[in-house]
């Protein structure tokens, strides 16, 4: 490992730009004490996510890298290099989950997928265990709140940016059109357009442009729209604005819902609908662009597993939910995003159906076996949480779907009448009461945040109207400063604080259920037959084992400890989208 | 093509052979892999001393690797999937260490070994009988490539685009089991079949390389004996 003392951030890299590239890069400039370079990958597939870390040997060297390497080119792309703060971390973090994460070469017309992000799921991949819920529609689209694109993608196919470079640029295209097919072309290119690679990755395009349509006039800057090779990399806005937000691609809408407060995207703007869809738009006619940066496919949490296959059926067109293409962000996408609202293909359709399905049946059994024990408090909680997630969900309006939130809401009734009857249990809705029970990272996490937004809520109320905008990152767009509006505030702070808690929860009970499945499983019929077999044979060894278990006791410790490493990480990998840096 | 032969059972017609004309008439072997599986009751498990992982943690395991490479470079893994089978489905024998570790039999070859003589050496290692009695191992197809770029626990079936030097290669290897054997099991591990329903989809509890497994075997046309 390279030393830790004189350190660099190096980004804006395509992600098959490699260790020699960054090595022979810093080297040309007459640096001679380049000790290391460590990429930032996602954990789910190990692909780069476009940014570095350098060791170098001294003070000087720090220098002449950071002036002068920025003028060198990589692949097409000019190197963003910093020093070695968490804010040039986050930045450099959250461009990477903009980065759309091109399908693999489309040739196929566009469709790309669904939504959402599939694949690259931008954010860094939390690939997340499939389980995680796979209506990947939904992430486009997260109904409302999402607010992190903005604009953003409003562009996304599509060469919106300025003169669009690609031409087509579909003006005149229906905002979202159904795969977003036409617009598509222009992408190739990514460049501009915008979403192309959105969120991270997926779509082939654009690399470039991401960041800009994000701004109204935002500079179009760097990587020249010109169909800048270099496809991915969407430069972070890093450059021209600092405080542009950085691309917001399709974020990962996947992530959630609720918008994702804790991202650490910038002000946004309206919240973006839709971001997410420019990736597919982007993605499939990309044709054109060569090194298409691949979709990653796993890339995407909520979706489930399957990549899109290079082109080949689109998992549903996703209609582009918002990706308001054409036009350039100049005009607020926000607002066409919202107005549009993207029809249900049915492959989502049953992804999402098939979800709350799995979200009810578990809760309900997990609520049973906590009422059993007495426990109702969280019981009564999961199931709230569930009934909610179903209602939110974009198929709620479904017979099936009410049929689900009925049956829970009758187990609900029926376990409030059990508590009441026994004790008096609190039941108070905070999560904190059975956090005990959740995941440790993920508590804290939670906790430390909603403590942080409570604090936020409280200073907003004294402070400043004009601070007030500052702070909210939430979907409000008005400008009215009443008291109502704070209402409205809080209020859509509790929806979103409730909507990550139950996405939380959710994953956390797709993880225990499994997880308790499995173990069951693996006791009764793996280990069984075979155990029967070694034992039988060994019964004079019941002696020695005992003195070699407590040897083994100590490594059970360190490989759960191991597995548990990599569990946390691929969680902490996703989380690490929610957590602020 | 005319004389095709129904099997009774499936739909798939029983005389492969009709399926080659492309080829010049050289059978090509991986088009129709045949691999026998016999039932898991056909093989007897022993036991026998102890068999101590080489690293005693976690970070004892990356920092011995980190120095290796230093030394000889990029580590080379080798395991080997032994399956039998238990009501018509493939079983993959694992060694299970303590509740939650399972791993494959293999380990590490040494500089400049060859693959399949370093493994043959590491099952007689693990899993080899000690009565005296001659053990072959019919080490019978690649079946996997995994790559590890940092000196983390993250592995993956390719070498993403920014590494150049990987520092683990890990290969998997199907090893084809004679009708009847022992094999002595090392006391610090049980033995365990996993039937390949109990890996799909499962990298939670088994890890990807091993929850992959069903995918990667499902090319092969297993005969159950």
């Amino acid at each position: 490992m390279g030393g830790k003392k004189f350190q660099l951030y190096v980004g804006n890299l395509t992600w098959w730009t490699t260790d020699n590239d960054i090595a022979n890069a810093v080297q040309s400039l007459g640096v001679g004490d380049f000790l290391d370079v460590k990429f930032f990958e996602n954990r789910a597939n190990g692909q780069s996510k476009g940014y570095c870390a350098i060791s170098l040997g001294s003070e000087t060297s720090m220098r002449i890298v950071l002036d002068k390497l920025q003028r060198k080119e990589i692949h097409g792309m000019n190197p963003i290099v910093t020093h070695t703060n968490k804010q040039a971390l986050s930045q450099f973090e959250a461009a990477s989950k903009t980065r759309a994460t091109p399908q693999p070469h489309q040739n196929v017309p566009h469709h790309q997928p669904r939504g959402g992000m599939m694949g690259p799921g931008g954010p860094g991949g939390p690939r997340l265990p499939p389980p995680r819920l796979p209506p990947p529609g939904l992430d486009h689209r997260p109904p409302g709140p999402h607010g992190i694109h903005g604009p953003i993608h409003g562009p996304p196919h599509g060469p919106p940016h300025p003169g669009g470079p690609h031409g087509h640029h579909p003006p005149g295209l229906p905002p979202h059109g159904p795969h977003q097919g036409p617009p598509h072309r222009p992408p190739p290119h990514n460049m501009g357009g915008g979403f192309g690679p959105g969120p991270g990755h997926r779509g082939p395009p654009p690399p470039g442009h991401m960041p800009r349509p994000m701004h109204p006039g935002g500079p179009p800057p760097p990587p020249g729209p010109g169909g800048a090779p270099p496809p991915r990399g969407p430069p972070m806005a890093m450059g021209p604005p600092p405080h542009v937000p950085p691309p917001r691609g399709p974020p990962p809408s996947m992530d959630h819902r609720g918008g994702p407060p804790p991202r650490p995207d910038f002000l946004q703007g309206p919240p973006p609908h839709g971001a997410p869809p420019p990736n597919h738009s982007g993605v499939p006619p990309h044709s054109v662009a060569p090194p298409a940066p691949h979709v990653n496919p796993a890339f995407f949490p909520p979706q489930s597993a399957p990549p899109p296959t290079v082109s080949s059926a689109p998992p549903t067109h996703y209609p582009p939910p918002s990706h308001n293409p054409s036009s350039s962000m100049a005009y607020s996408p926000s607002d066409r995003r919202l107005d549009i609202p993207p029809p249900i293909p049915e492959a989502e359709f049953e992804d999402i159906m098939n979800r709350n399905r799995t979200v009810s049946s578990s809760a309900i059994a997990r609520a049973v076996a906590d009422a059993s024990s007495g426990e109702y408090a969280s019981a009564i909680e999961t199931l709230v949480t569930a009934i909610s997630l179903i209602k939110q969900s974009k198929v709620a309006h479904d017979e099936r779907c009410k049929i689900l939130i009925s049956s829970l809401q009758d187990t609900l009734h029926g376990i409030e009448a059990k508590s009441y009857g026994n004790k008096r249990r609190e039941r108070s809705r905070t999560p904190r009461s059975s956090r005990h029970r959740r995941e440790r990272s993920r508590s804290r996490d939670y906790r430390s945040r909603s403590h942080s937004r409570d604090r936020d809520y409280e200073r907003l109320r004294d402070k400043d109207r004009d601070r007030e905008r500052d702070y909210e990152r939430s979907y409000s767009r008005e400008r009215d400063y009443d008291r109502g509006r704070d209402r409205d505030r809080d209020r859509d702070r509790d929806r979103e604080r409730e909507r990550e808690r139950d996405r939380e929860r959710e994953r956390y009970y797709e993880d225990r259920y499994r997880e308790r499945e499995r173990r069951e499983r693996i006791d009764e019929r793996v280990v069984a037959p075979v155990r029967e077999r070694v034992e039988e044979r060994s019964s004079r060894d019941e002696v020695v084992r005992d003195r070699d278990r407590e040897r083994e006791r100590e490594r059970d410790r360190d490989r759960e400890r191991e597995r548990e490493v990599r569990t946390r990480d691929e969680r902490e990998s996703s989380s690490h989208r929610s957590s602020r840096h | 093509m005319a004389s095709q032969k129904r099997s009774g059972t499936t739909g798939w017609p029983k005389d492969q052979n009709s399926y080659e004309p492309t080829y010049n008439g050289n059978t090509n072997m991986t088009l129709h892999r045949t691999i026998s599986l016999y039932p898991l009751t056909n093989y007897t498990f022993g036991t026998k001393e102890p068999l101590f992982e080489k690293d005693p943690s976690v970070p004892a395991r990356f920092q011995r690797m980190r120095d290796e490479f230093d030394k000889i470079g990029m580590r080379r893994s080798v395991e080997a999937v032994l399956l039998v089978h238990e009501h018509g489905l493939p079983h993959v024998l694992l060694l299970q260490l303590g509740t939650t570790f399972f791993k494959l039999p293999g380990g590490e070859l040494k500089a400049g070994e060859d693959e399949v003589k370093g493994l043959k050496r590491l099952l007689t290692e693990t899993l080899g009988r000690q009565d005296g009695v001659k053990q072959e191992w019919i080490i019978e197809d690649i079946i996997g490539n995994w790559w590890r770029p940092n000196f983390e626990p993250p592995q993956y079936p390719y070498i993403p685009s920014h590494i150049t030097k990987p520092k683990e290669h890990k290969k998997l290897f199907l090893v084809q089991l004679g009708e009847k054997a022992l094999f002595a099991v090392p006391k610090n591990y049980k033995l365990v079949a996993a039937p390949l329903f109990e890996l799909y989809d499962n990298s939670q509890g088994y890890g990807p390389i091993i929850s992959s497994l069903p995918q990667a075997l499902c090319r092969f046309n297993f005969t159950y004996m």
